[in-house]
This record gives structure tokens, C-alpha cells and sequence, in this order.
């Protein structure tokens, strides 16, 4: 018989019989920007949450003796204090491991609410259509047009400043990208014959929503979650910077950015230092979101 | 004669991410003035990149090479660009296969036609205003002088291709390259077209390039005819020679492929090529047929074939002789069903579906300021299949063809009259319950399977909703009926798009089949198929059916298809029926004037055969504003008064035959 498999000749040998873990693990293993993403957010996730033990003096004791000691390499610093002090004498570096624990939780924290809020709303616009879109357009109007920095502060100076507080109003003001994006999207799947052929082989809405349509939303989702990511984390700073965001003596990169731009000029490392470790975490973040989606991606066959 | 264009060993090499690909290797072609060469092949053999690179229009990067290529006394290899540039619209014209691509949607009809030639012949504004006009009317255009006011969305697909070709015509070119100039309408349409396009190229003496998949296309226009596979052409002669006696056995192949009407026993297996056309990135060690050819032997795999003479401009690439290559070794053609299953459906049984009465309206804005219309998409439609059956349902693009299939699937719900399954309403069913007795296969295998979930995924996902078995249990049955559709177990973990199309419609199939349903809805299973292929699918849908005792419900515009399985036919137009009756009686006694239209337009790969003239005058009707009377009327030969003014309703003619139509109401036993 001509239309069976035996029959069939195969193709020159194109094709790796590999489950789909298997496939990703290899793919993974030669993505060097996923690996370098990756263990720099590992290494900071370890930093944060073992800080107590870490961190080799205490974030808050203030030794005015040893104010604005510089750090190891530059003239005068000294391996007790790595990263030198601040202006109140406390060690520089277990700010930073302290601080890691606001920026990171705030910036994960937020970013993920703000992705659930933003994703449900663009599903069930982009999949209901009619008057769910109506109505999410009109919320995605208004969130627009307000001031979010402004908005936040207001907010964060009348409910009084904590991290959950922050978490849940910087996650309320970051959803928009995430609904625009997974709303155009399931509108355009919604319209493919997959979802037809789900439907006819007896579906439900919610497993088309979840089985058909969010695993290929994923890709966009991942990528918004870490460009949004590095949006909340600054904004966290900014927030810290303004002095409504985390209250001294708590550490965050923000904060300490915010207390060193008075020294700025003449001790840069005060402002450099938890920079480049905010530079580095949203660098990170981002090529985790490009290498998860480059390893997730189904490869095609050219 | 010199040949007005002449390429020698044309070979063409992108430069992909992945490496290099070699499109098209060591091609030849001349084409003379008043003469028609035709190319065809399947999707990715090259054709369209050959014709890209005489153009010189390749994308950046990309190496031709060629020992000679040269147009009238020009030589295309060593031209300057804008020496190209002032060739191509000029003395080389080129239509593509989407007219709405390849026309300015900002521009007028009227400005893009007078720019081309106030530009390359510096000729005024009036002169070629005139000469537009004068070529409206000729490509058969009515009120042309109004049109050329109009923007291309303005116009239908038929009219808009017209316009491609009158404003080709506009600064006489001296050659016409056309890309699949008619792949993208309608039959009716198509026939037209390819007329106009003959006629157009006697009159004015042009040499021509036609370039499709579709073996009738060229049968019917062409004078010499080229067969590419793989970046290769593997035959060449002329049309004649070519189809009465394929020496390639891939041209054979291609030739049994494809359902002729007139000559189809229903049911019996088509000629069809197994396997899949190779990859042009494989380093070819051999004949690049040998791992489909039914005929190869041991050396196929390791010599490379050459180009051969086998009488005057008759080339073949095959290491067989001649003789040897058109010896038969097919023994007779096997019969698919078993002739039982099928063969005398019960007319008077219940029918296991149908539709009564069946409407569906959308309410369209026509543009933004205009109130809502509605759009009768389908129009109080009843139909009923039995056990058994094939009903074929056919009509041109956007007669509510898909509408109807979608209604019957439960995707669309009807806005009034019903739907029944075995006696039972389908709207007041739950998804799982219909899902098991009704599925579907739809037109586009790129489509219809999840990019994100595996083929193995795919299939088992019907068994998972409804919870049968244990998860072994389904793997079983998965693999099982994988097996049996042709697909190989390695690819259980693969992606949708590590698969050829084919493989992607039979994956379709196996999910539709898994749940073992009664009925299955199939939209255009093979419209987006390769010849080749299609024959695959459609032997394998034939044998599944007398296996596992399926009933089809088949919607597909081409003829031919329909011819080769169905039972019964239903002809739509602008969503109403106007002809129902049982396959042999259409083919051999259609009533229905639309019937017998869309009959005359199907191009069988005749050599001798002309285009038909299916007389339709005007172009399909805007089905927001339909015609009034019976719909037909504006396009109907036999029209009267009271054609325009009263809808016919669909009446019995004989006992198995239904017709819309006056004139077959009026004299029912005329025809007998
Ligand atoms: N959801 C919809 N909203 C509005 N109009 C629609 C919708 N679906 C279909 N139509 C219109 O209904 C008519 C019939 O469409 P349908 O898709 O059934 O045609 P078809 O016969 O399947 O055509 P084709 O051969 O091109 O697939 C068309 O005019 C189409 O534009
Ligand atoms: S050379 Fe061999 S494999 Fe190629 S077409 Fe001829 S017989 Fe078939
Ligand atoms: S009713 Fe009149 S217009 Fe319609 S098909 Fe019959 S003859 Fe033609
Ligand atoms: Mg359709």
C-alpha cells in the first residue's frame, strides 16, 4: 500500500528522536547568554535570601570611626571593608547583600503581579471579545493615562511604606504591556483552525484558553516579564530615591544610589557600586527571558 | 529562430542563516517570440526563483550563476541595474500569483497604469490615460473609464488580476513571465484569465513564461513545457510529447497523480508518489528522484544524472532508457473501498446529520461610516447525510462553503433553523458528546495543529478529554493509529513545523480518527497540498472510510476531487444551493446552468484541449449586495425576466436530483 508508513521513505536522517526535556537541556547547555543570565540571578537569589549569613558585617551598625572608606582597590581601602563604607560607617557590601533582598523581591514580586493582572485581562479581552474588550480597553485607557511614578508615590505615602505595599501597588501599575500584548495575540489565535480543531474535539473554553492558547503566549510573556522586571526594579529605586519607597535604615540598591548622589562626585563608588549591581541583575533578567524563550521555542525543520 | 530569451545552466544559491541552499542547479530554458513555455513542479522545486533571477530581482546576497542568459540582443549577466530596471515593466513584464500584493493599494488603478508608461516611454498624461482605457477594454473590463478612478480593493479578485495584466500590457513588453497567474481564483475566474491571457499574447506576438503547480494550467496554455523537481529539470518538450508520453518517472508520477475527469472509476486508488521531496540543503550523490521512483535501480544512488537528448528538444534526466523508463510495471490500479461499504447508501434510513433550514447571517459594516448589513453567508439550507455517504459540497470562494462546515461542526451556531444529529439537536449538546460522533479535518495543515504542543500530544489530546483509558493505553492507540495514517513513530516528540505538509494533514486526520467518529467534516483537506501529496491523502481518506466506516462530508472546489469520491454533490451559490444529486448524475447530466459552468472550467491536462469559454460574463456578485431573483441571473447564458425578478426554489427533478432553477422547473421532462 503506498499511503503507509512502511512505504514511506524516510528523510536523510534531519530529524532527533528527543523529548521535548531532553531537546531543552540540550539546547540549554549551549546557550551561553541563558547561562550567564541565569547564574548571575542564581547567585543573587542565594546572596538575598542567606544574607544574614553572607553579609560580613551588619547592614545597619554604624561605625562613624570608619566613615567613607573606600573600597579594597582604590588608595586606603582595607579587605574588612570590601566595598568600603557609607557616610554613617556601614559596611558597603552587606548593604548591598541586604539590598539585594528589596530590589529582587520587589522587582520579582511586582513584575509577577503585574503579569497575572495583565495576562487574565488580555486573555479573556483577546478570547471574549465584545464587551470583556470593551471594557478592558477602557481600563487600559485609564491606566495610561495616569502618572504611574506619580500615582505610586501618592499611593505608597498613604498606606505607608512597606515591601508588600510596594510589591502591590508597583505590581497594579505594571500590567498594561503584558495585556496589550497577550490580548493581540489570542486574538489572532483565537482565529486559527487549532482552536477550531480543539472545539471539535470537545474542548472547553478554559482548556483552549490553557491548553491551547497561554502555551503560546509564552514566549511574549517571558519576554515582557523581564523587560518589565527591570522597569519595576527602577522604579522601586526611583520610589527609594524620591524617599517613598523602602525607609532608611533598610537597604536597597535604590536607596543607597539615593544616599550616595550627595557624595557622588568625589566618592563615585557610593553610586557605582550599587549601579552596576542593578545594571547586572536587569541584564540578566533580560537574557533569561531571551534564552528561555530561545529553548522553549519548537525549532523548525529548516 | 533566435529564441528571444535564453538561459544556459542557470544555477542559483541562497545564502540562508543555516548554510547555503542551491534553489535551482544547472537550469535551461529559451522561450521564442509567440511561443508559451511553461514550468511546473511542486512548492519548493525552484520554479519561482528561476524566473526571479532572469528578473534579476533575487534578494540580496544570493549567487547566480549561468553560462548564458541573454534577452533579444541583451546579456542579462552582465546588464548594469538600472539597465535592468528599464527592462523589467518595459520589455519584461511579470504577474504574480496575489494581485492584491503586487497592485499599490494607495495608488489608483488609473495612476499606476499611466506612471509606467509616462516613465518608461515619456509619453504625456493623455496618451496614456487613453492607452489605459483601450487596455481595460480589452482584458474584457467593463466602464473602464470609471475604473480608473478606483483603488484595488475596490475590485474583485478576477477584475484585479485583469488590471495587473492590462497594466502589464501597457508598455507592450516583448516577454510576459506569469507566477502562478490564477492559483488564487476561482475556477470560473481562472479560465477566463488563462483565455485572455492567450489571446492577449497571439495578438501581440509576446513570447510567454507560465509558472504553476497545475499540470491542466499548462496542458491547456503552453507550447513547450519544463518539469523541475528539486532545483533540477528533470523533463523538458513539448506539451504535446510530454503528456501523452511522460519518460520521467516523476512526470509519470505527477500525471497519474491527478484525478482525470471522464476517466475516474470512484474509489479507485489514484497513482500517487510516495515520500517527500528532499531537501535542497541534502549534498545530492545521485538522482535526486531515486529515494520516490518507483523505478529506481542500485546505480540511481550514486551517479549523478545528467540532462539527456532523447529526439529533438526532448530531454529527460534519467539513467533508464527511454523504453525502459516507460515500461509499465503497474499492475492494475486497486480499488480502495470495498465496493460494498457505500455503494447503495440506504436513501430512505435516517439521516445520521443534517441541517434543516439551516441560516447564517453576519452583520457586516461595509465600510466605517455605513450602518450595519446583513450578509447572508449561508441561506436556509437543508441537507442530509446518510450512513455511508461522500457528499461533496462545491461553489466558488466565499459561497458559505466553510460557513456550512463550521455550523455543522457546532463551531458557528445558526441563526436559525437547526442542526440534528441522529434525530437530536446539536446545540443542546455538549462539546464531548458531539465530539464523538462528528470531527473534522480543515484546509490548512499549518494551521490546524498547535506550533507549541507535540505531534504525540496532538493526537492523544482527544483521548485525554475524554478520559479513555489509562495513559499507556492512549500512547497504544496513538502510535497505533499513527501507524496506520503514515506517520513514523520518531516523530511522536516532534513539532508541528519539523513536518512537510503532508505529514501535517495526516496528523490532522489521525486526530480526527482517534476518537473514532461516524461522521467526518473535511474543509479543503487537500487545497494546500502538492499534487503528489494531495494524491496521498485523498487515497487515504478513501481507505479509511470502507475501514473504519466512515460517512464524509467533503468541501473542496476542485472538480476533479469531487469526481474521484464523492456520492453526492451539492453546488453552492452565494449561499444558497442550487443543485443537489448523485455524483455520476452531475458529471454526466448536470441541469443547473452554474453546474454546468463550473464543469466546463475544470482543466484536465488535455494537450490538445483549449481553455474552455464558460461564458460567465461578469465576476462572482458581493454577497452583501446579491443580485435580485435568482442569483445567478447576471452571469447566467439562459437568463429571462423572470430570472431578475423571482427566486427559484430548489425542486425535484428526478428522484435523486434536486435544482434550483426556472427553466429546469419549467420543462422537468424535457430533459429526459
Ligand atoms: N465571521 C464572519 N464574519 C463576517 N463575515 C463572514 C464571517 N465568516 C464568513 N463570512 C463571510 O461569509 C461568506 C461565506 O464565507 P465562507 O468562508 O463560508 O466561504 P467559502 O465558500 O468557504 O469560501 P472559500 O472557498 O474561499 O473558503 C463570505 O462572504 C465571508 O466573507
Ligand atoms: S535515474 Fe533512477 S531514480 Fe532517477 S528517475 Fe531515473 S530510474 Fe528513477
Ligand atoms: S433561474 Fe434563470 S438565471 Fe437562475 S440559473 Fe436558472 S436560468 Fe439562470
Ligand atoms: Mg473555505
Amino acid at each position: 500500500m503506498t499511503t503507509t508508513a512502511t512505504n514511506t521513505p524516510e528523510m536523510v536522517g534531519d530529524i532527533i528522536d528527543l523529548t521535548p526535556k531532553e531537546r531543552l537541556i540540550k539546547k540549554a547547555k549551549v546557550h551561553r547568554g541563558l547561562q550567564f543570565g541565569a547564574t548571575v540571578v542564581v547567585i543573587m537569589t542565594i546572596l538575598a535570601i542567606f544574607a544574614p549569613l553572607i553579609a560580613p558585617h551588619s547592614p545597619y551598625e554604624q561605625d562613624l570611626a570608619n566613615r567613607l572608606v573606600p573600597p579594597v582597590w582604590a588608595d586606603g581601602g582595607s579587605w574588612t571593608y570590601i566595598f568600603g563604607t557609607d557616610q554613617l560607617g556601614r559596611d558597603y557590601l552587606s548593604r548591598l547583600i541586604y539590598g539585594a533582598r528589596v530590589s529582587m523581591g520587589v522587582g520579582f514580586g511586582a513584575a509577577a503581579l503585574g503579569c497575572a493582572i495583565g495576562v487574565t485581562i488580555g486573555l479573556s479581552a483577546g478570547y471574549l471579545g465584545g464587551f470583556a474588550d470593551r471594557s478592558a480597553s477602557f481600563l487600559l485607557t485609564c491606566q495610561l493615562a495616569l502618572p504611574s511614578l506619580l500615582l505610586a508615590m501618592a499611593l505608597v505615602f498613604f498606606v505607608g511604606s512597606s515591601i508588600p505595599t510596594l510589591i502591590v501597588v508597583l505590581g497594579c501599575l505594571h500590567w498594561s504591556y503584558y495585556m496589550v500584548v497577550v490580548r493581540t495575540m489570542t486574538r489572532q489565535i483565537r482565529a486559527l483552525e487549532y482552536v477550531s480543531a480543539a472545539q471539535t474535539i470537545g474542548s472547553t473554553d478554559r482548556q483552549i484558553l490553557f491548553y491551547e492558547i497561554l502555551p503560546n503566549l509564552f514566549n511574549q510573556i517571558i519576554v515582557v516579564f523581564s523587560l518589565e522586571m527591570a522597569v519595576v526594579i527602577i522604579h522601586e529605586a526611583s520610589l527609594s530615591f524620591l524617599g517613598v519607597g523602602v525607609q532608611p535604615p533598610t537597604a536597597s540598591w535604590g536607596l543607597m544610589i539615593a544616599e550616595g548622589k550627595e557624595a557622588m562626585y568625589f566618592k563615585p563608588y557610593l553610586v557605582v557600586i550599587p549601579g552596576t549591581a542593578l545594571f547586572l541583575l536587569v541584564l540578566a533578567v533580560n537574557l533569561l527571558g531571551d534564552g528561555i524563550r530561545d529553548i522553549t521555542a519548537p525549532e523548525s525543520r529548516n | 529562430m533566435k529564441p528571444l530569451l535564453e538561459v544556459k545552466d542557470l544555477s542559483v544559491t541562497l545564502k540562508l542563516a543555516e548554510g547555503d541552499l542551491t534553489a535551482v542547479s544547472g537550469i535551461s530554458l529559451s522561450v521564442a517570440k509567440g511561443e508559451t513555455l511553461g514550468i511546473v513542479g511542486e512548492s519548493g522545486s525552484g520554479k519561482s526563483i528561476s524566473s526571479l533571477a532572469v528578473m534579476d530581482l533575487l534578494p540580496k546576497g544570493t549567487i547566480r550563476k549561468a553560462t548564458t542568459m541573454r534577452f533579444g540582443e541583451t546579456d542579462l549577466l552582465s546588464a548594469t541595474p538600472s539597465q535592468m530596471a528599464s527592462l523589467r515593466g518595459n520589455k519584461i513584464a511579470m504577474i504574480f500569483q496575489e494581485p492584491m500584493t503586487s497592485l499599490n493599494p494607495v495608488y489608483t488603478i488609473g495612476r499606476q497604469m499611466t506612471e509606467l508608461m509616462t516613465l518608461h516611454k515619456g509619453v504625456s498624461k493623455k496618451v496614456a490615460t487613453d492607452r489605459a482605457v483601450e487596455l481595460l477594454e480589452k482584458v474584457g473590463i467593463t466602464a473602464a473609464r470609471s475604473r480608473l478612478s478606483q483603488y484595488p480593493h475596490q475590485l474583485s479578485g478576477g477584475l484585479r488580476q485583469r488590471v495587473m495584466i492590462a497594466m502589464m500590457l501597457m508598455c507592450e513588453p516583448e516577454l510576459i513571465i506569469a507566477d502562478e497567474p490564477t492559483t488564487a481564483l476561482d475556477v470560473t475566474i481562472q479560465a477566463q484569465i488563462l483565455n485572455l491571457l492567450r489571446e492577449l499574447q497571439q495578438e501581440m506576438n509576446m513570447a510567454m513564461i507560465i509558472i504553476t503547480h497545475d499540470l491542466g494550467v499548462v496542458a491547456r496554455v503552453s507550447d513547450k513545457v519544463s518539469v523541475m523537481y528539486a532545483g533540477q529539470i528533470v523533463e523538458t518538450g513539448s506539451v504535446e510529447e510530454v503528456f501523452r508520453h511522460p519518460v520521467h518517472p516523476y512526470t509519470q508520477g505527477l500525471l497519474e497523480s491527478i484525478p482525470v475527469s471522464g476517466e475516474i472509476n470512484p474509489g479507485e486508488e489514484l497513482g500517487s508518489i510516495p515520500g517527500l521531496v528532499p531537501s535542497l540543503k541534502t549534498n545530492f550523490k545521485g538522482c535526486r528522484f531515486a529515494n520516490r521512483c518507483s523505478k529506481v535501480i542500485e546505480i540511481c544512488h550514486n551517479t549523478l544524472v545528467d540532462l539527456n537528448e532523447i529526439s529533438s528538444g526532448r530531454l529527460t534526466r534519467c539513467l533508464l532508457s527511454e523504453a525502459e523508463a516507460r515500461a509499465k510495471l503497474k499492475e492494475e490500479p486497486k480499488v480502495l473501498s470495498d465496493h460494498v461499504y457505500g455503494s447503495r447508501v440506504d436513501m430512505t434510513s435516517a439521516p445520521v446529520m443534517s441541517a434543516d433550514n439551516a441560516q447564517c447571517v453576519f452583520q457586516i459594516k461595509p465600510n466605517m461610516f455605513a450602518p450595519k448589513k446583513p450578509l447572508r453567508a449561508v441561506d436556509n439550507i437543508s441537507i442530509d447525510l446518510r450512513k455511508g455517504e461522500v457528499v461533496a459540497v462545491v461553489g466558488e470562494s466565499g459561497c458559505g462553503k466553510s460557513t456550512l462546515a463550521r455550523m455543522l461542526l457546532g463551531l458557528q451556531s445558526p441563526t436559525s433553523g437547526t442542526i440534528s444529529l441522529d434525530g437530536e439537536d446539536v446545540s443542546e449538546m455538549s462539546n464531548v458528546e458531539k465530539s464523538k460522533r462528528v470531527q473534522s479535518i480543515f484546509q490548512d495543515p499549518y494551521s490546524s495543529l498547535n506550533p507549541r504542543r507535540t505531534i504525540g500530544e496532538i493526537i492523544r489530546r482527544p483521548l485525554q478529554l475524554h478520559g479513555s483509558g489509562t495513559t499507556e493505553e492512549q500512547k497504544e492507540q496513538v502510535e497505533a493509529i499513527m501507524e496506520r495514517v503514515g506517520i513514523p513513530r520518531r516523530l511522536y516528540h516532534n513539532y508541528p513545523n519539523q513536518l512537510s505538509g503532508g505529514q501535517r494533514q495526516r496528523v490532522a486526520i489521525a486526530r480526527a480518527l482517534v476518537l473514532k467518529p461516524e461522521i467526518v467534516i473535511c474543509d479543503e483537506p487537500t487545497s494546500a497540498l502538492d499534487v503528489s501529496v494531495q494524491a496521498q491523502i485523498l487515497n487515504l481518506l478513501l481507505e479509511l472510510r470502507s475501514e473504519l466506516r466512515l460517512t464524509y462530508l467533503l468541501i473542496t472546489h476542485d472538480m476533479a476531487v469531487v469526481e474521484h469520491i464523492a456520492t453526492r454533490v451539492v453546488v453552492m451559490y452565494l449561499g444558497r444551493v442550487v443543485e443537489i444529486a448523485d455524483a455520476r448524475d452531475i458529471f454526466q447530466n448536470p441541469q443547473h446552468p452554474y453546474t454546468k459552468a463550473l464543469l466546463s472550467s475544470v482543466l484536465t491536462p488535455e494537450p490538445d484541449a483549449d481553455v474552455p469559454d464558460t461564458q460567465l460574463g461578469t465576476s462572482y456578485p458581493n454577497p452583501i449586495d446579491p443580485p435580485s431573483g435568482c442569483t445567478f441571473h447576471p452571469r447566467c447564458p439562459l437568463a429571462t425576466q423572470v430570472c431578475k425578478e423571482r427566486a427559484p426554489v430548489l425542486s425535484k427533478f428526478n428522484p435523486t436530483t434536486e435544482v434550483a432553477c426556472h427553466l429546469v422547473e419549467a420543462a422537468p421532462m424535457a430533459a429526459e
